[in-house]
């Protein structure tokens, strides 16, 4: 049998405690990377000025910061849509790796193969089987809900599976305090495994939207944003396009700061532990 | 029931099954600790002291031998919670504040609620963390961390306590100073202790008798009584006969490091 292939622990590189040396100021953290920022969008937007760039080819941000705002109320239905297909699928595929996962409870050797099977799933362009899907299911939600549960349950079972059976001293502890089975659950596996459980939405949440946008790009309800991006791109309105590519950016970033407020919200006690 | 004996090991052997062959991490290991009598257990890495401390806490089984704790059955011992075992690492779950974790195992053996928050504040007093009871284990220095743990040990009042190596973590003052408060809280209940360590003065320090393992397969190779004060204060660090000790132990371990080589 190979090694033993792990979820990340949850505490992985994040929210170490801060040693204020070797970092530099709060205000500079913030400022740095927006200046950075406003450095390429001045680049990109006096290049296109310079050049004379068609706005076919490439728009200014200024015109596409105006078409995101003109348009909002059709961007705000597409990312909605987009959005729910995407919380559906994550939704899915988190209740079938805590199911999976519960029922391999106490099955070492099954776990260990799932474990493997996922580890070597995770890293395999899933998405690209996206047409199989539709065979199954028709172009339309229900297919893009199961391509993004073949994508994210790898993901979400690595780290399910960690909380469910990882060993510890902890569960030496609860064996030398003789504790039964229902408080081994309650105190020990249950909190360990939300832990896991938000940390691998941390993980998965962005994953599912990336699967979502590009599953309804090659085959969607015209209502959903991948599915926009297709339609505006075969009929060359480039500006309408980069205004839906702006706001599937903007739903990305909402979508993984509410996970990761989600994560702190649940795991605060995680804070420090490196 | 055998009420002389706190702790007895009659010709206990483990062996572990490796993908290079068969270990055997202690062998033919008999020991006889009456009850109230502290215990350490001192010996090269890997010598196998831990193994027989979990055989004793059946968190292992051994392979041959039996083993009693309080005339029990390592297993039934457990099960009757005769015994509270303090881990390297202090083992709290990282979830749950300090009262609650010492709390715990007054909560898994069904105190009720009142009762259990009474209790495990006065370990946590004990222990001197009182004013700490809300905080969160990461919230608190490595030296507190296992000070909780052995407050946790201590609130169930076993009869025996395991303790694998509590202090090996911390450094020298620290321990210092754990030394003199587990030394201290021991005058309460006068528990039967077997304590693994790597320190040589720790170990004298601590205990009624010292008992110094080989290197793997590992036996007991020699069984040392401490003949100091009862009361364990600070001055004995100062106690030639202190000096005695360590530095026959320390033979003793040089040799158990030689035939190891050999």
């Amino acid at each position: 049998m190979g090694a033993a292939i792990t979820a990340p622990a949850p505490t992985a590189g994040r929210r170490r405690r801060r040693s204020s040396s070797d970092e530099p100021p709060r205000i500079l953290r913030v400022l740095l990377p927006l200046a950075a920022f406003g450095v390429f969008i001045g680049i990109w937007e006096a290049y296109v000025a310079i050049k004379d760039i068609s706005v076919l080819l490439l728009p200014a941000p200024h015109q596409i910061a105006k078409e995101f705002v003109e348009n909002r109320a059709q961007l705000w239905e597409l990312s909605k849509n987009t959005f729910l297909q995407a919380m559906a699928g994550l939704l899915v595929a988190t209740l079938l790796s805590i199911v999976v996962a519960g029922l391999t409870y106490g099955l070492p050797r099954v776990a260990q193969a799932l474990e493997n099977y996922s580890a070597i799933a995770k890293a395999l362009p899933t998405v690209a089987i996206y047409p199989i899907c539709t065979v199954f299911f028709g172009v339309g939600t229900q297919a893009v809900i199961a391509i993004i549960t073949i994508g994210i349950f790898p993901i979400m079972f690595l780290y399910v599976i960690r909380g469910f059976t990882g060993t510890s001293e902890h569960d030496a502890l609860m064996t030398s305090l003789s504790a039964g089975r229902l408080h081994r659950f309650t105190d020990l596996v249950l909190p360990r495994s939300v832990s896991y459980l938000m940390a691998g939405l941390r993980a998965a949440a962005p994953t599912a939207i990336i699967i979502t946008i590009v599953a309804q790009y090659f085959g969607g309800r015209v209502n959903t944003l991948g599915a926009f991006i297709r339609r505006e791109s075969g009929n060359l309105k480039t500006l309408s396009m980069w205004g839906a590519v702006l706001a599937a950016c903007v739903l990305g970033l909402i979508v993984f700061a509410g996970v990761s407020l989600l994560d702190r919200r649940f795991s605060r006690w995680r804070q420090g532990a490196d | 029931m055998h009420e002389a004996t706190g702790l007895k090991a009659n010709r206990v052997s483990k062996v572990f099954a490796t993908p290079t062959g068969e270990l055997r991490a202690v062998d033919d290991v008999s020991v006889d600790i009456p009850r109230g009598q502290f215990v350490s257990i001192i010996g090269p890495s890997g010598c196998g002291k831990s193994t027989l401390l979990r055989m004793f806490a059946d968190l292992e089984r051994p392979t041959s031998g039996e083993l009693l704790v309080n005339g029990l059955d390592a297993a039934e011992a457990r099960a009757q919670r005769q015994y509270a075992f303090v881990f390297q690492a202090p083992t709290l779950l990282p979830w749950k504040n300090v009262l609650k974790n010492v709390a715990l195992p007054l909560k898994i053996m069904g105190a009720d609620k009142t009762s259990r928050i009474e209790t495990a504040q006065e370990m946590i007093k004990m222990v001197g963390l009182e004013g700490f009871e809300n905080q969160l284990p990461w919230q608190l220095s490595g030296g507190m961390q296992q000070r909780v743990s052995i407050a946790r040990a201590l609130t169930v009042r076993p009869p025996a306590l395991f303790m694998d190596e509590p202090f090996g973590a911390l450094d020298e003052i620290t321990r210092d100073r754990m030394n003199l408060e587990l030394a201290a809280l021991r005058r309460f209940d006068h528990q039967t202790v077997l304590f693994i360590t790597h320190s040589i003065s720790e170990a004298v320090f601590l205990s009624d008798r010292v008992l110094v393992m080989s290197a793997r397969p590992g036996r007991v190779i020699a069984d040392l009584t401490i003949d100091l004060p009862e009361v364990r204060t600070a001055e004995i660090r100062q106690d030639p006969r202190f000096f005695g000790y360590v530095s026959d132990i320390r033979g003793r371990l040089v040799d158990a490091y030689n035939t190891a080589k050999a």
